[in-house]
């Protein structure tokens, strides 16, 4: 996901950056206004139902995945309570299994703070926010055994970057948490 | 510039407020270029170029949000009153009351930061203030929340003279946006681009400092009883539309600066249209209710409420894009406009606000925001926006109003080589921020991970180029005011 965000940004920006250039270069190459207005406004139309279109693809995509309706799904789940604090996390089942759906049940006793899963590979693979007097429910599910990091996620004081913690996820039947997992992560947020 | 509507008696500025322009603007361009400073202190901490104590470095966090907010507000409604006043008549004494009612809140933000130690971020996300675990006292939040608030009032002050007059003016603020030329009402009047773009900032930004003056003063009983509490989702939807609100609606004050010079740079009209009322009338309401993209992790949120705000995050990009973005792209294409250091500006704050949007809107997606919410991807997308955009919009307008042609000691390549290089470093600075936010590398973080430093080095290099450039601009801004003053005392 990181990476499509990455290579859409990229893309998008340098086709913006190559219409502003072209037009700073053409910029004493003079012609009627009403020229340059008459196929502007074509372009424009264009571009309105273009980009309603792509929104339109690309929110019907989207929204379905969200992990607000994951969460509300039924079935099997590993539930782990997750309680924060400056500066710490109290996770009560930091050993988990790959495979089967966790929910994470995640509140705070002070401030506010972020749940960030961070696989092996250091890449973000959920998150959900930590706040005094709710609790937020995350699901999921890991595919791939190793130690995720969590980290926080949320401005919540002077040692907010210390507030760093590890859950770690076994193949099922496996006893032994081995904790040195070097595959990438699962990214099915 | 317009043809359109003028009043009588309006011919820009009065003297009064000629003068507080000039000396808001001198204030913007030196608080930016030291608030610019404590930006390359932080990027050279993360990067392990230096070592600051984190409470030190949270302080300079604290100092460079509010900071840049703060000038960014302050550089916006000075910017649009200078030209909104050439429409209409507005006090000028009301930017002297808003003046000092910033300097006070300055001296009381930073005592309360450098001196009580207060490091809660300008979001100040309650319960935080309160609960900094012994770090800093209720009494340094307290002076803090009080600052902001004077700074707060200050702003909200001049808008309401703004709004009072393209009331007595224009005959009420949904004139002043053109919704009855929009609808086609007998005899309606047609405003001028910059009276829409001032009703739009009006509006909202009066609205968001209401949003944030309650807030404050609740934290400020809280910090004073702290057995009052109140619900802290409900706080942090009123700081979002606060915070969100008040920083966007700095750059649609500030456009009114594009909307003005560009025409006259290219010799080419740029009306006002119905596609322009109507862009305008979209930004207003979606600026209003798109601040729930940043509860997008709160999963205690309504979900009907995060799908909407992804939706509503896509069509806020719209008039951007469509409307003054692309307009403003069509008005100098091939206009033979005179490059200098004031087009030039002018220029590439359409292109910084353009691009800006793009790391914005693809943040807004729930699946994207879950592995990128609160990352330097989001720094990432507001530094591209403002220190491309809204910055550049500013220093386009101080080298238009002294007349500033770029000419003399830097001699005329200066527009050669300062805008440019202003804009790829940058650009190489926001890339960073993104790179890093691809990379999972959280923000508001006072040390980071040996990893993620080679981004951080490259951000400080970048930054300190970024900062030398502004410090040229913002010199010859201040030595041509004495004489752009003398000449009309
Ligand atoms: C040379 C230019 C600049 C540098 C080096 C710089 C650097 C930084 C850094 C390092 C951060 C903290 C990132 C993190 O979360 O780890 C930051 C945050 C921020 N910057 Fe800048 N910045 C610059 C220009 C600007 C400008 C021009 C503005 C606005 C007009 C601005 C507004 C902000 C705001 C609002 C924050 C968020 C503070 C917070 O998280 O509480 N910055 N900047
Ligand atoms: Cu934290």
């Amino acid at each position: 996901m990181q990476e499509l965000a990455w290579y859409v940004t990229l893309v998008v920006v340098a086709v913006i950056i190559v219409i502003f250039l072209r037009v700073v270069a053409l910029s004493r190459t003079v012609v009627e206004h009403d020229t340059v207005q008459g196929t502007a406004s074509r372009l424009r139309v264009g571009l309105f139902w273009g980009l309603i279109i792509l929104g339109v693809i690309v929110a019907a995509f989207s929204l379905r995945g969200i992990p607000q309706l994951a969460a509300r799904a039924g079935g099997d789940v590993q539930v782990v309570n997750v309680d924060s604090m400056q500066w710490s996390w109290d996770i009560d089942e930091p050993e988990l299994v790959t495979g089967v759906p966790v929910e994470f049940r995640v509140s705070s006793s002070d401030v506010n703070h972020g749940f960030g899963i961070y696989d092996p590979e250091l890449r973000i693979v959920a998150q959900v926010q930590a706040m005094p007097g709710y609790v937020n429910v995350l699901r999921h599910t890991f595919d791939e055994p190793g130690e995720y990091q969590i980290m926080c996620l949320e401005y919540c004081g002077v040692n907010h970057h210390n507030m760093v913690d590890s859950i770690f996820v076994d193949l099922p039947g496996d006893a032994a948490a081995d904790g040195t997992g070097d595959d990438t992560g699962a990214d099915a947020s | 510039m317009s043809t359109q509507t003028t009043n009588a008696g309006a011919h820009g500025p009065d003297p009064v407020a000629r003068r507080m322009i000039a000396a808001n603007l001198a204030v913007v361009g030196l608080v930016l270029l030291l608030m610019m400073l404590f930006g390359i202190l932080m990027r050279m901490a993360q990067g392990g170029w230096l070592t600051i104590n984190d409470d030190l470095f949270y302080q300079f966090l604290t100092i460079h949000g509010t900071g840049m907010v703060g000038l960014a507000a302050l550089g916006g409604v000075s910017v649009m009153w200078n030209f909104a006043s050439h429409y209409m008549q507005v006090n000028g004494k009301v930017l002297v009351a808003n003046f000092f009612l910033f300097l006070i809140g300055v001296v009381l933000i930073l005592a309360a930061i450098f001196w009580g130690g207060y490091g809660g971020a300008w979001t100040f996300l309650y319960p935080l203030p309160a609960i900094s675990g012994g770090i800093w006292s209720a009494g340094a939040a307290f002076w803090y929340l009080l600052g902001l608030l004077l700074v707060g009032v200050g702003i909200l002050l001049v808008c309401l003279e703004l709004g009072r007059g393209i009331i007595t003016t224009f005959g009420g603020l949904a004139s002043g946006l053109g919704w009855p030329y929009l609808f086609g009402m007998k005899n309606a009047v047609v405003p001028p681009k910059v009276i829409v773009a001032t009703s739009m900032s009006v509006i909202v930004t009066t609205l968001a400092i209401i949003g944030g003056a309650v807030v404050i003063v609740l934290s400020l009983v809280n910090l004073m009883v702290p057995s009052f509490a109140f619900d802290p989702l409900w706080a942090k939807n009123i700081i979002y539309f606060f915070g969100h609100t008040i920083i966007n609606a700095t750059i649609y004050m500030t456009v009114t600066a594009v909307y003005s010079i560009l025409p006259e740079y290219t010799n080419r009209p740029w009306q006002t249209s119905k596609i322009f009322v109507a862009s305008w009338m979209g930004s207003t309401i979606m600026v209003l209710v798109i601040f729930p993209h940043h509860l997008l992790m709160d999963f205690a949120m309504p979900t009907w409420a995060m799908v909407m705000a992804q939706i509503l995050s896509y069509t806020n990009s719209f008039p951007v894009m469509i409307v003054t973005g692309f307009g403003a792209v069509a008005l100098v294409h091939r206009s033979g406009i005179r490059w200098d250091m004031a087009s030039g500006l002018l220029f590439l704050s359409v292109f910084g606000w353009m691009a800006g949007v793009v790391p914005a809107v693809i943040d807004a997606t729930i699946v994207v925001n879950s592995v990128m919410h609160n990352t330097l991807w989001v720094p990432g997308h507001f530094h591209f926006y403002l220190l491309l955009g809204m910055i550049p919009m500013v220093l386009g307008f101080m080298f238009h109003s002294t007349r500033d042609r770029g000419e003399g000691t830097v001699g005329h390549v200066s527009v050669k080589w300062m805008v440019p290089v202003y804009a790829v470093a940058g650009l190489g600075f926001v890339t960073m921020f993104l790179l890093g936010g691809a990379n999972s590398v959280p923000r508001r973080w006072a040390v980071h991970l040996a990893e993620w430093m080679v981004y951080d080095q490259w951000a400080a290099v970048f930054a300190i180029i970024v900062t030398l450039m502004a410090t040229l601009f913002v010199l010859r801004y201040l030595a041509r005011l004495p004489r752009y003053l003398a000449a009309t005392d």
